[in-house]
């Protein structure tokens, strides 16, 4: 590990090589970023990770049955499991997609589930992503220059490689696929996650291809070449749903592709992930992945959520308001790292208002008890300092199976006093490693 | 009672330059259900290319595809006739998103003020027609006032706008005031254009009322399209290449044979 | 993957011209700021009207700094370097991650030369990461129709800033002749009456109006 930290400049010339990047938007301009790479890895032992893939899995299998009841019989909600308020309201349901089956069932292909280990040892999830988690290429060639930069690390600590990252993704792609090519489809250039794009359409051996480069022909998604027009079986989108079809969703996207929704309508390609995933990653909905894993698995939950109360029940909405100064409140609505409180940081009069936004709007919040998380040590220039991190995990599901990628996205703030982790408020990433033992 | 309604339904968009690459997702054909029976319906497209029929999530009819070349035209004609009986109707599950607030029909605080102060009859189908009553009370039929894009809120604080306004301001209430609502869309018997009226879940049945014209809907309304607002069924959406103006010529008749 | 979009061959063919413009002019500007170092003169007026670019510099010295750094002119040789990697980041599942990584490292040289004193050195970077992206383009693009767009691009501008800068006039004949072979191994159509002109001078030996030549040279391919 000291050797490492000691090739660190030289894995962040590596980096720079390479053109590991990421865009903001400040000021109304584009700028891209090196995305910040702190040397000391996150290690996690093979009988942890046993655990962790197993919980992963089956939380993913459930996520993945709840969309599939949620847009064809609803029996969670008949049965009283979820309040219908959860999924109708949800800004992520989409009745459009009511009665339609993705190729072969599967809705959450690639999913990004948040957690945080505590100082007591657990690990929390903080939340799941099913619509378009990103984050996947960045210790995935960041291993590959460790490597490069200190071979003997490597050499002697048992990390399970992690660089199938482009075939798992491929198989995923594959095991769905209708008849045709596989594409990654990108807004473009400027887009924050362009780096990312590019580099898993490379390493999954797929199309990458913008807005004007595919289109819709009876029903039927074509990729135009100069070789005469391909059919396209998979597209894996990297576009939010309200932007991917201007005939269905937002009339005034340019990024999309025209009656997309009519060629997978028909299943005639496959969508990586399905529309609509957002009405199971609400954060509202996130209180009710445990009680879903009882409900389609009969299986008692592996992982554990943060302590969680939703004020739309009056109980919770009582200790919520009598606890508010020591609880995170969430706002469903947002993304991001946005609309995160933390109770403890409020004055009296943000406490007062945001009070009374929870009582006039209960639905719109959820309350977390602030968890001690474990911090992870940073090179902060020759000093080790701690700082707060999550974990990215990255969860594939195809036809037949669900595996866990067997590495993720660490991400780690970068000031001391932030519990936030994004990217796009300055945050850096690490490598995580999983022992063969 | 029941009733053969011939109807035409003729739209003309014509572009000041020519276009290319043009997707389109029609809902102009309407579908048979019980109360309304299809018997014959053809559509013509110009220029004529090829469309795929579909379903979408509400139930309505698509026709979905695509003008490559060059056109500085696009026409659609859909006739039929259509057999229309009120006692055929039956019982039909509600989707539960028919009582959700929608991207148009979210309520405004005067709007929740306004139900407020209506004292509302207990029985549904007295309460859905006290609302449209109130609607026509609140709002002025006035043409070129609004727009696709106005939302339930805005056409209330005016006070005025067209059928699709009306129809939304109603939804708004009738939703808040714990009915089950949905907009439809079609022809009205008569010439003209086309109309948008409401349905509401009234003891397991959707029942057609028009807050435009303040009346429950009969057999001279054949309906094309269902959904939570306009946005979910319009008649026609397309998108094409070409930086140019669009004029729209729409001409609809539906009478008896 | 041996598909290639239209919008790619567009991408592919100026990414072509971009790598060579900036290769030539680098080596251009090097030969430049050598004569400065004697007292000589730079006659950047002319320079400006044969490249067809707003004359904007009041000495040789701010020319040679200027027309090499300034990121806010689009005529710059940095601005050529922007422009090239900008077209390869759109590419990098056609021309793969390490072929990519030379135009990023070129990228890198020339932002350290634009800081310099004396910038010989990074520029000369400049010049070893461009032949090292052209070995690993060769390499490592299996498409051969898209190898082709992309060398096409690069054989028209380097035959553009000959006829232009009057540069290397010696090699101009053979360098015609490669691009006649290259023409018909892209998907490119070329213009009839340009491709005229070229067979005239490449195969018949023509004398042809430079002018005319320079002109059907830019205009063979509208991509």
């Amino acid at each position: 590990m000291n050797d490492l930290i000691r090739h660190a400049q030289q894995i962040n010339q590596q980096l720079a090589r390479y053109g590991v990047k990421f865009g903001i938007y400040k000021n109304g301009e584009f700028h891209e970023r090196l995305f910040p790479f702190d040397a000391i890895p996150r290690v996690i032992t093979a009988r942890e990770w046993d655990s962790l893939e197993k919980g992963l899995i089956q939380r993913v299998n459930a996520l993945n049955l709840f969309l599939k009841d949620v847009y064809g019989e609803k029996r969670i909600i008949a049965d009283g499991v979820v309040p219908e308020d959860f999924v109708y309201r949800s800004p992520g349901y989409l009745p459009q997609c009511e009665g339609i089956v993705p190729v072969k069932g599967v809705y959450s292909h690639i999913s990004g589930i948040d957690l945080v280990k505590g100082k007591d040892g657990v690990w929390y999830i903080l939340e799941d992503n099913l619509r378009i988690p990103s984050g996947a290429s960045y210790p995935l060639i960041a291993r590959e220059l460790c490597r490069r930069c200190s071979p003997d690390t490597f050499r002697h600590n048992g990390v399970l490689d992690n660089r199938n990252y482009g075939q798992l993704l491929r198989r995923t792609m594959d095991s769905v696929n209708t008849g045709g090519i596989n594409v990654v489809f990108t807004p473009g250039r400027y887009n924050a996650a362009y780096f990312e794009h590019s580099y898993l359409a490379e390493q999954a051996g797929a199309v990458l291809a913008e807005a004007g480069d595919l289109y819709v022909r009876d029903s039927v998604l074509y990729y135009r070449s100069t070789q005469g027009d391909q059919r396209v079986g998979a597209v894996y989108r990297r576009v939010s749903d309200e932007y991917m079809d201007p005939l269905t969703f937002e009339a005034s996207s340019l990024i999309g592709i025209p009656n997309l929704m009519a060629a997978y309508r028909a299943g005639n390609v496959a969508v990586l992930n399905a529309f609509g995933n957002g009405v199971a990653d609400d954060k509202g909905i996130y209180y009710f992945v445990p009680k879903m894993i009882r409900y389609y698995l009969k299986e008692e939950p592996i992982l554990c959520n943060a302590p969680t109360y939703l004020p739309f029940y009056e109980e919770d909405r009582k200790y919520v308001l009598d606890h508010m100064d020591t609880l995170v409140i969430k706002d469903v609505a947002e993304a991001g790292g946005y609309g995160v409180v933390f109770g403890s940081k409020l004055t009296c009069e943000q406490l007062s208002d945001l009070r009374n936004t929870i009582l006039a709007q209960p639905r719109r919040f959820i309350a977390q008890e602030a968890i001690d998380f474990q911090d992870l040590p940073i090179m902060e220039g020759e000093e080790q300092v701690e700082r707060k991190a999550d974990l990215r995990a990255f969860v594939l599901s195809g036809a037949d199976e669900t595996v866990v990628w067997p590495s993720g996205l660490t991400r780690f703030s970068r000031n001391p006093d932030s519990f936030i982790v994004n990217s796009s408020q300055g945050g850096g990433f690490k490598d995580t490693w999983i022992l063969s033992r | 009672m029941r009733r053969d309604l011939h109807f035409y339904c003729d739209i003309l968009l014509e572009f000041g330059a020519p276009v290319t690459g043009h997707a389109f997702a029609l809902r102009c054909m309407p579908p048979s259900f019980p109360g309304q029976e299809i018997l014959d319906v053809t559509l013509d497209l110009d220029p004529q290319v090829p469309y795929a029929r579909q379903r979408d999530g509400f139930g309505n009819l698509l026709q979905i595809g695509r003008v490559e070349g060059p056109h500085d035209h696009f026409r659609y004609t859909a006739r039929g006739t259509a057999r229309l009986d009120m006692s055929c109707r039956r019982e039909e599950p509600c989707h539960p998103v028919f009582r959700f607030p929608s991207a148009y029909t979210a309520i405004s605080p005067e709007m929740e003020d306004h139900l407020r102060g209506l004292r509302l009859p207990a029985d549904p189908a007295d309460r859905a027609w006290a609302l449209a009553q109130a609607v026509r009370a609140r709002m002025t039929y006035a043409p070129g006032e609004t727009g696709v894009a106005t939302t339930a809120a805005q056409a209330y604080a005016s006070g005025r706008g067209v059928c699709q306004d009306f129809a939304h301001v109603y939804l708004a209430l009738a939703r808040q005031a714990g009915l089950a609502a949905r907009y439809a869309n079609g022809l009205p018997e008569g010439e003209g254009a086309s109309h948008a009226w409401c349905e509401v879940w009234l003891d397991g049945c959707w029942t057609g009322i028009d807050p435009t014209r303040g009346r429950w809907t009969d057999e001279g309304y054949i309906r094309f399209g269902v959904g939570r607002d306009f946005g979910d069924c319009p008649i026609e959406r397309g998108v094409f290449l070409g930086l140019t103006d669009q004029r729209q010529k729409v001409f609809m008749r539906v009478s008896e044979q | 993957m041996d598909t290639v979009t239209l919008s790619k061959q567009n991408r592919l063919f100026w990414l072509g011209r971009y790598a060579e413009r900036v290769y030539t002019t680098t080596q251009y500007m090097m030969k430049q700021y050598d004569h400065l170092i004697d007292g000589g003169t730079v006659d950047y007026g002319t320079f400006c009207q044969k490249m067809g670019i707003p004359c904007v510099y009041d000495s040789g010295d701010d020319f040679c700094r200027r027309y090499l750094f300034d990121s806010l002119s689009p005529y710059s040789v940095r601005s050529s370097v922007e422009a090239m990697l900008g077209n390869g980041m759109v590419l990098r599942e056609t021309i793969t991650s390490p072929t990519l990584a030379y135009l990023q490292m070129a990228h890198t040289a020339m932002e350290l030369a634009a800081h310099s004193e004396a910038p010989g050195v990074e520029l000369q970077w400049v010049l070893d990461d461009i032949m090292a992206f052209r070995g690993s383009f060769d390499d490592s693009v299996e498409v051969e129709t898209a190898r082709n767009i992309t060398k096409a691009g690069g054989m028209v501008e380097r035959i553009s800033l000959m006829l232009r800068l009057d540069w290397q006039l010696e090699r101009l004949d053979r360098e015609l002749q490669k691009l006649m072979n290259r023409l018909y191994k892209t998907d490119l159509t070329p213009e009839k009456d340009a491709l005229d002109v070229i067979t005239r001078r490449a195969v018949g030996g023509e004398d042809i109006d430079r002018v005319l030549l320079l002109n059907s040279v830019e205009g063979l391919f509208r991509v």
